[in-house]
């Protein structure tokens, strides 16, 4: 088993869910709690991902981050590099692939605290972020760490939007998912088998603590 | 106590429902009466900031909170504000101590008018501080949102409903820490309650509200003789909740004796201690009126008192009676005319004692912890 | 209990974060080269090889050749291109990204397969349009020039009207052996070299020479490369007499040196 293939895999993965916590959470917040106007047309953009061919991101991406986009054009002005077929275009498609599934366990969880804690909250002198912090967070925090692992399963399989817009090239953006796709490929079926045995587990063991964190937060609500 | 506290003038519509109202509170209690459906909770959180009016404004000491046409909406933590829920709404992942103190926090030194002892010992919480929230009776419950909200120093206190999810041992607990809030800090309480017989309990003044409008305004009293204040119903069920103290104790025949404003009264026993703090709850209809003094009845109590007031609806009357605390009985037309009773005359009341329902629970026996 | 998690989740992404630095912070291959999943089994070897020698360090990329030209095309840092066909480079050299004449390097040949001990006899490739065939796989020819060669075969012997219903499209040359070992398809059109790379199909050489256009697989230097010198050295070393012995080994034909 080639650690580096792990390691690489995993802070892809790790990156991709680290970034998208804080937006999942903030974007949950405002649909479920704020009830912000649009938060409809909202929820729709924050499940496209979900719902369109991972190849049809993976070409979005392409256009946005590429040299020419706006976000490549940027980033090569700024830092001399490409970002796309690099681990960071890797991460991106991973987290923009997972976002919804993050997002939307996580409205559930919010959605299940409450609404008066938050009002008495506010009712005492909470702004809205403290009502946040200090209630609706605390309560929902199982559900909140259940939709952040699946957001995290997602993102260590992710494939179709990844080989577009990072490609697959060992070391630098092939993950997990992808090298068992080119063992494949190349027929080193051995191989495949190995790797796809290491995917699985890693799926396994997350999505148990998942269905764990699950059933202690509808226990306790 | 002329000054309002509290005036507004505000529309908000919902899909097959507006409330459109338009008042004035002074200082004291209180109380927006009224059937579910009219609109008394809407009311209650267009003032906590909690919903946004469609149109009006809303005054508290002056200060314009809420204003449409200023565009001008302050949020609920800017309000000052306190508010208690129907069922406490305590946060079930902090400790009473915690909970109470959540406000107090956020409210700045010069602002608080008092100090978390005082609030503890005014509820006392003591005992329950260091305890979760699930395991609290449903009185305790509302002692700790009470303090919880009074810690924050609100220049008023609004509360939904605070009795009515409590089951009737604590409704007399719950009044009286109410009345003991009005004393000892003076915050003015707006309260929403469908029953009248609380409201009667506890509010200076009532604002009548029916499907979205309001009906009448005044001291309840008032309030409860107008011709549209609520159905007539009201009259039958409506209790008297007073404050009063176990005096003694008749072993041998089983009573006990309350001290009740100047009164007596002989109740059954069901296990009090000479001392204990308690609420009785005697329907209006149960109370019996006499001009002389009655010879052998078989009432146990047969009390004097002075006629404060007496009020007519149709074919049924309201007589509020002096007897230390005020007391409401409701008699005909015709037995008032036969009896000649008028404002300022001595009358007798006779009440059975089984009439008098003591709300709390005993305290001897198994401790109970609330008091 | 909150804390105990988010202190978790913060140790995790260290630990994982570092581990990804250090092992595949290490020190990056030299040379990214594109190549064509066909060579994969001989450029291994080649790879290999090279590495022993300590001349270069590569990093092979293996897929569909004008995939692998569409990644460069959009920013795909490789040095160096070996693709089936020409087409995919004369795509880079349209864009001006090639950095200098492509080489050719190898051809191939174009075979029917199908599945070993299925008994199944064809003596021309008009057979395929015959009843004893009912599922025929070719490599999708946007993707794999394999696919175009095939399509090419046979539209010139007039078949193609006829097998299209029947066709099977694989993404690759390899998924297209890969429908035939499964039994998803009775036959396919691949090349030479794949087939011999499988135990488990039968080659029918049927598809004759002239039917289609040559298969060439030129190498091209990429002109957005950073290792312009090395990627050069990489191609010469793909024309030396080592390399195409073992070319040749795995059924490929190197194109003889001008």
């Amino acid at each position: 088993m080639d650690m580096s293939l792990l390691a690489l895999t995993l802070r892809i993965a790790l990156a991709a869910t680290l970034f998208n916590i804080p937006l999942a959470l903030a974007v949950s917040w405002l649909v479920v709690k704020k009830k912000v106007r649009g938060r409809l047309i909202i929820d729709v953009v924050v499940s496209l991902p979900l719902a369109v061919p991972p190849v049809v991101v993976g070409f979005f991406l392409l256009l946005v981050l590429g040299r020419d986009g706006p976000v490549g054009a940027l980033a090569y002005r700024l830092l001399g590099t490409d970002i796309v077929f690099t681990w960071v275009a890797a991460a991106i498609a991973s987290a923009v692939m997972s976002f919804p599934l993050m997002a939307r366990s996580i409205m559930v969880a919010m959605g299940d605290v409450d609404e008066r804690l938050e009002m008495s909250a506010r009712s005492l002198g909470a702004g809205p972020w403290r009502a946040a912090y200090t209630v609706t967070i605390p309560l929902a925090y199982r559900g909140i760490a259940a939709g952040i692992l699946l957001g995290f399963v997602r993102a260590l399989s992710e494939f179709g939007a990844t080989i577009t817009v990072a490609g697959n090239i060992p070391d630098r953006t092939q993950t997990l998912a992808l090298a068992i796709f080119s063992n494949v490929q190349l027929r080193e079926d051995a191989a495949a088998m190995r790797l796809a045995a290491v995917s699985i587990a890693l799926a396994v063991a997350t999505l148990l603590v998942h269905n764990w964190l699950v059933t202690r937060a509808a226990r306790r609500g | 106590m002329n000054q309002p506290i509290l005036s507004f003038e505000i529309t908000k519509r919902y899909p097959g429902f507006s409330l459109e109202c338009q008042a004035a509170f002074e200082s004291g209690i209180t109380a927006v009466f009224g059937p579910s459906g009219s609109g008394k909770t809407t009311l209650l959180n267009c003032l906590a900031g909690l919903v946004a009016p469609d149109e009006g404004t809303i005054e508290v000491l002056g200060e314009t909170v809420f204003s449409s046409s200023l565009r001008r909406n302050l949020p609920p933590e800017r309000r000052r504000f306190g508010y208690v829920f129907q069922d406490a709404a305590l946060f079930p992942h902090m400790s009473v101590w915690d909970n109470i103190r959540y406000g107090y926090r956020l409210t700045t030194a010069e602002r608080r008018n008092t100090d978390l002892e005082q609030l503890v010992d005014l509820f006392q919480l003591a005992d329950l501080l260091d305890r979760g929230v699930s395991g609290l009776s449903g009185g305790e419950r509302q002692r700790v949102a009470l303090a919880r909200a009074l810690a924050t120093s609100p220049r008023v206190l609004l509360l939904d409903e605070p009795l009515a999810s409590l089951d009737a041992e604590f409704q007399g607990l719950i009044v009286r820490y109410l009345r003991r809030t009005v004393r000892e800090l003076d915050t003015p309480m707006v309260f929403v309650s469908h029953s009248m017989s609380h409201v009667l309990a506890l509010a200076q003044s009532v604002l009548v509200l029916s499907d979205g409008k309001p009906v009448v305004q005044g001291r309840p009293a008032e309030v409860l003789a107008h011709p549209n204040a609520g159905a007539m119903s009201v009259y039958s069920t409506l209790e008297n909740l007073i404050d009063a103290e176990v005096a003694s104790l008749r072993a041998d025949e089983e009573m006990a004796e309350l001290r009740v404003g100047h009164v007596t009264l002989s109740v059954p026993d069901p296990g009090y201690s000479p001392g204990d703090l308690v609420t009785i709850s005697l329907r209006a209809s149960d109370i019996i009126l006499a001009v002389d003094t009655p010879s052998k009845t078989s009432a146990r109590n047969v009390v004097v008192g002075m006629i404060e007031e007496v009020r007519a609806r149709g074919t049924r009357v309201l007589v509020y009676i002096d007897i230390g605390a005020r007391i409401v009985a409701e008699i005909t037309l015709g037995a008032l005319q036969d009896l000649g009773l008028q404002e300022g005359g001595q009358v007798y009341l006779i009440i059975k004692s089984t009439s008098v329902v003591v709300l709390d629970s005993p305290s001897n026996g198994p401790r109970r912890d609330d008091v | 209990m909150t804390h105990t998690f988010a202190r978790l989740v913060w140790a995790g992404a260290l630990v994982a974060t570092l581990a990804g630095c250090t092992a595949a912070g290490g020190e990056p291959p030299e040379l990214l080269v594109f190549a064509a999943a066909s060579l994969a089994d001989a450029l291994s070897e080649i790879e290999e090889e090279l590495e022993s020698s300590g001349e270069a360090r590569v990093a092979i990329s293996y897929g569909a050749s004008q995939m692998l030209a569409q990644q460069i095309a959009s920013g795909a840092p490789a040095d160096l291109l070996i693709s089936a066909g020409e087409f995919p480079v004369s795509f880079l050299q349209e864009r001006g990204l090639v950095a200098s004449a492509p080489v050719r390097v190898l051809t191939n040949e174009l075979v029917v397969v199908v599945r070993s001990n299925t008994g199944l006899q064809l003596t021309s490739l008009e057979d395929l349009a015959t009843a004893k065939v009912r599922r025929i796989a070719v490599a999708d020819g946007g993707l794999a020039p394999a696919g175009r060669y095939a399509r090419e075969s046979l539209a010139s012997l007039g078949l193609w009207d006829t097998i299209e219903p029947k066709l099977v499209i694989g993404p690759d040359v390899r998924a297209t052996l890969a429908y035939v070992e499964s039994g998803s398809s009775d036959a396919a059109l691949v090349y030479r070299t794949d087939a011999e790379a499988s135990d488990k199909v039968e080659i029918m050489d049927i598809v004759p020479g002239d039917s289609y256009s040559p298969v060439i697989y030129p190498a091209v230097v990429l002109g957005a490369s950073s290792h312009q010198s090395e990627a050069h050295v990489f191609l010469r070393f793909l024309v030396s007499s080592e390399a195409r012995e073992i070319f040749r080994r795995f059924g490929f034909v190197p194109v003889e040196s001008e």
